[in-house]
């Protein structure tokens, strides 16, 4: 089942911290750094953010900071996985599950407009997507997430209702889902707020194409 | 506009100025020929063992030439992938430009799309080491703007194509829809190169050309209600 039970970001990190933290303070420390270094990436963006501008935006020595994080890149990589969390889960947030009735558009209307409006409503995460294109294991990261939603989707109404032959079911899911990501972070990146908005218009139109060409099939 | 000038498609100015970043720029033949075979010497290596698996002294061991020269040129072995993934992307860039075809509009709109997939990506597949040397560019930390800036390059290949031209796009709308078109379209080629399997490669394939259409079917002369 997808994170729905999980919805708020782990305090703890996925990969293992330098000294994890068993305390209740110690994880709060974790998570005020990782949430100072959130703050100064929106600000100042992610090259001219050192850990020492972070130690002091969250108010702990540097010493604290080189306790559970190696380095910069560390809370970077911590970052990008919150931030890959807090996605997946507005990603469960706006699935209409249980809307049988609903049209392709209107499911993408509902699903991926919000998700993407979502983000566009809090530069941090503009931000932290910058940040996170640039990390190593972006590529592998995002695939992850995928993986984990191709179940999911199939399950929706909208895509039952497609009439896709069995064995491209899995494919077609996932070039779908990774088309998805891909063009969500193309209009995240825009360069102004028009551009966002075409690339985001382009991106429900080619999503709904896609749909279409198993749509016209079942008919 | 179908049948006017032919315009010469494809991608020139790839890398005019953002070649591998090298410690020392190499002016003579002989360096030249250094470099590309350290550059070669590290695709056999990574093709063999993985990037994990290769080192400095190795990649200078089988290039026959002392670790020192290595480092007169790169950094560390980081700058030698770097350069390895830099120099994929050009190699996809003029596969790409070979693959647009110079009298697109004798084409169907649907068959020059699955021809283009066809073509593109079994010829990527046939590069040495292509899969590999994938699998180390999309770790590297410069492979989203990488990615980007391609897309960027792309773009303006496809805008002259009078394939797209017939098509019933807002003139607001053409260059959103181009670099949608591209960049899932590279999304997709990724996906699908670094299959497990041939029948999933072959599966991939098959969406990316459907998808590809479709969207292109979407702006096609009377296909907006």
């Amino acid at each position: 089942m997808p994170s729905r039970t999980q919805t708020k970001p782990k305090s703890a990190p996925d990969t293992a911290a330098r000294s994890t933290p068993r305390q209740a303070r110690a994880a709060k420390t974790v998570q005020k750094i990782l949430d100072a270094s959130i703050d100064l990436v929106a600000s100042e963006g992610a090259a001219s953010v050192t850990t020492s501008s972070i130690a002091k935006a969250a108010g702990v020595p540097v010493g604290t900071v080189y306790r559970y994080f190696k380095d910069k890149d560390e809370i970077f990589s911590h970052l990008a996985d919150q931030f890959q969390q807090e996605v997946d889960d507005h990603f469960a947030d706006f699935l209409p599950l249980d809307a049988e009735a609903m049209s392709e558009m209107e499911f993408l209307d509902a699903w991926l407009e919000n998700l993407i409006e979502q983000m566009k409503a809090r530069p941090a995460f503009i931000e932290l997507l910058r940040l996170a294109v640039r990390l190593p294991d972006h590529y592998h990261r995002t695939r992850r997430s995928t993986a984990r939603w191709i179940p999911e989707v199939g399950r929706l109404p909208v895509f039952n209702a497609l009439d896709i032959p069995l064995g491209d079911r899995k494919a077609f899911y996932d070039v779908w889902i990774n088309t998805g990501w891909v063009a969500m972070e193309l209009s995240l990146l825009a360069d102004t707020d028009e551009d966002y908005q075409r690339l985001k218009n382009q991106a429900k139109l080619l999503l709904l194409s896609y749909f279409g060409h198993y749509q016209d099939q079942a008919r | 506009m179908p049948g006017k000038a032919r315009k010469k498609v494809g991608i020139t100015a790839a890398s005019n100025d953002d070649g591998p970043k090298l410690r020392a720029r190499p002016t003579q033949a002989r360096a030249e020929r250094n470099v590309a075979n350290i550059l070669q010497a590290a695709t056999t290596l990574v093709a063999k063992h993985g990037a994990s698996g290769v080192s400095t002294s190795s990649i200078a061991r089988e290039a026959g030439v002392p670790v020192g020269s290595i480092y007169r040129y790169f950094d560390n072995k980081e700058a030698i992938f770097s350069a390895l993934a830099h120099r994929q992307h050009e190699e996809k860039d003029a596969r790409f430009s070979e693959y647009l075809p110079d009298h697109p509009e004798d084409l169907d709109t649907d068959e020059y799309v699955a021809q283009w997939v066809e073509n593109l990506l079994d010829s990527l597949r046939e590069l040495p080491a292509y899969e590999e040397l994938l699998q180390l560019a999309v770790r590297l930390p410069d492979h989203g703007e990488e990615n980007l800036a391609s897309t960027e390059r792309w773009v303006k290949a496809v805008r002259h194509l009078s394939i797209f031209n017939e098509l019933d796009i807002p003139a607001e709308d053409r260059e959103a829809f181009y670099r949608m078109f591209v960049h899932a379209g590279q999304a997709t080629i990724e996906m699908a190169l670094l299959s497990e399997t041939e029948a999933e490669y072959r599966r991939y394939k098959r969406q990316m050309t459907i998808m590809l259409q479709a969207y292109i079917g979407h702006y096609k002369a009377g296909a907006i209600k």
